[in-house]
C-alpha cells in the first residue's frame, strides 16, 4: 500500500489543483535494466495508458514496440505517432509493474488506468490525501466503500 | 500538377490566355492558383498556373517520419504480419505472435510473457508483437489536456 497528500508540483510541472503525485518511481526495460534516477508519476484515470520520459527508454536504448496515433482531450486536435515501449515500472510500496507505455518527451510519469485498473485507488480530495492499494487484498474494503448509504 | 502555358512568344502577354486555358486542362476536380513567375528559360515574367487537385489540402503538410532507425522495421513487419493474417487465424486465433524479418518466432496467450521471452532471446533486434484477430485495434486516448498534441 503507497499513501500520500494532493501536491501542486509533479516532476517540472506545476498544477492549480493538487493532484495526487508519487514519487521514487524507477523505470527499466522487462529485462531489469534500469538507470539511477527516480521519477515523480502523476496517476491519471484520463490516460488509457501509461506514459514515461521518452529520454529513459533511449538512454536505456529500448526498441519501440510500435508507433500509435493517441487522442487527446480534443477530438480535433491533430496527432502523431507515438512510440510505445514495454517497461517495468517499480513503485514504492506496490513493487513491480509491465506494462507497455507511450514515451514522450516529459519530466514526470502518468500512471494511466492500464496500471490503476487492477488497483485500488481512493482519493479524498477534503482532506487532500490519496491512497492505492494493491486490489486483491483490499477487495473487502472497497465493496465497502463502493456500498451506497 | 506544375504546368506552364505558352511559349517564350507569349512571354508578357496578358494573363487571362492562360485562364481560359486552365478549365481544359485541370478538369473539373482541380483547384488552380494563377502567379507570375519568372524563368530563366522564358527570361520575361511569365503567368503560371498552378493546378492542385481538390482532395489535397494545400495547407496540409505531410508528416515527417518518425526520426527512429526501428521505425523502417516496424512498417515492414507490420505489412508481414498484415499478409501473415487470414493464415494465423486460421491456426493462432486469439493469441499475441512475435514477427521478425517477415517471419512468426514465437507465440503466447499472454503478451507481457511473450515479450519477455522474445526480448531476452533478441535483446536488439526489432520484433513485432500484435494479437491475432480481426478486430482493429481501439482508439487509445490521453484525456490530459496537458499531454494533448505533444
Amino acid at each position: 500500500m503507497i499513501r500520500g497528500t494532493l501536491l501542486s508540483k509533479c516532476g517540472s510541472e506545476a498544477y492549480r489543483n493538487p493532484a495526487p503525485v508519487v514519487s521514487g518511481i524507477e523505470i527499466g526495460d522487462l529485462l531489469g535494466n534500469t538507470l539511477p534516477l527516480l521519477w515523480d508519476g502523476l496517476f491519471d484515470t484520463g490516460a488509457d495508458r501509461t506514459v514515461v520520459p521518452h529520454k529513459v527508454c533511449r538512454q536505456l536504448k529500448m526498441i519501440p514496440h510500435d508507433w500509435t496515433r493517441p487522442r487527446g482531450f480534443d477530438p480535433e486536435s491533430p496527432t502523431r505517432e507515438i512510440p510505445r515501449y514495454y517497461v517495468r515500472l517499480r513503485i514504492p510500496g506496490i513493487g513491480e509493474t509491465d506494462l507497455l507505455a507511450f514515451g514522450v518527451d516529459r519530466s514526470n510519469v502518468l500512471l494511466g488506468r492500464d496500471f490503476l485498473n487492477c488497483k485500488f485507488f481512493v482519493i479524498d480530495g477534503d482532506t487532500r490525501r490519496w491512497a492505492v492499494h494493491v486490489a486483491s487484498r483490499w477487495v473487502p474494503i472497497l465493496s465497502r466503500c463502493l456500498r451506497v448509504r | 500538377m506544375l504546368s506552364l502555358f505558352g511559349t517564350p512568344a507569349h512571354a508578357g502577354k496578358r494573363a487571362d490566355r492562360a485562364r481560359r486555358s486552365e478549365g481544359s486542362v485541370f478538369g473539373p476536380g482541380y483547384e488552380t492558383y494563377l502567379f507570375s513567375m519568372e524563368l530563366e528559360t522564358y527570361q520575361r515574367p511569365l503567368k503560371v498556373v498552378i493546378g492542385i487537385p481538390k482532395s489535397i489540402d494545400p495547407e496540409c503538410v505531410p508528416e515527417e517520419p518518425p526520426d527512429d532507425p526501428h521505425y523502417a522495421a516496424f512498417q515492414r513487419e507490420l505489412s508481414a504480419f498484415g499478409r501473415m493474417l487470414p493464415d494465423l487465424l486460421q491456426s493462432r486465433r486469439g493469441m499475441y505472435v512475435a514477427i521478425r524479418q517477415g517471419r512468426v518466432i514465437d507465440a503466447d496467450e499472454d503478451e507481457l510473457v511473450l515479450a519477455k521471452r522474445v526480448y531476452t532471446q533478441c535483446p536488439h533486434e526489432y520484433v513485432l508483437i500484435r494479437p491475432v484477430t480481426e478486430d482493429v485495434p481501439p482508439q487509445e486516448y490521453l484525456c490530459s489536456p496537458e499531454v494533448d498534441g505533444s
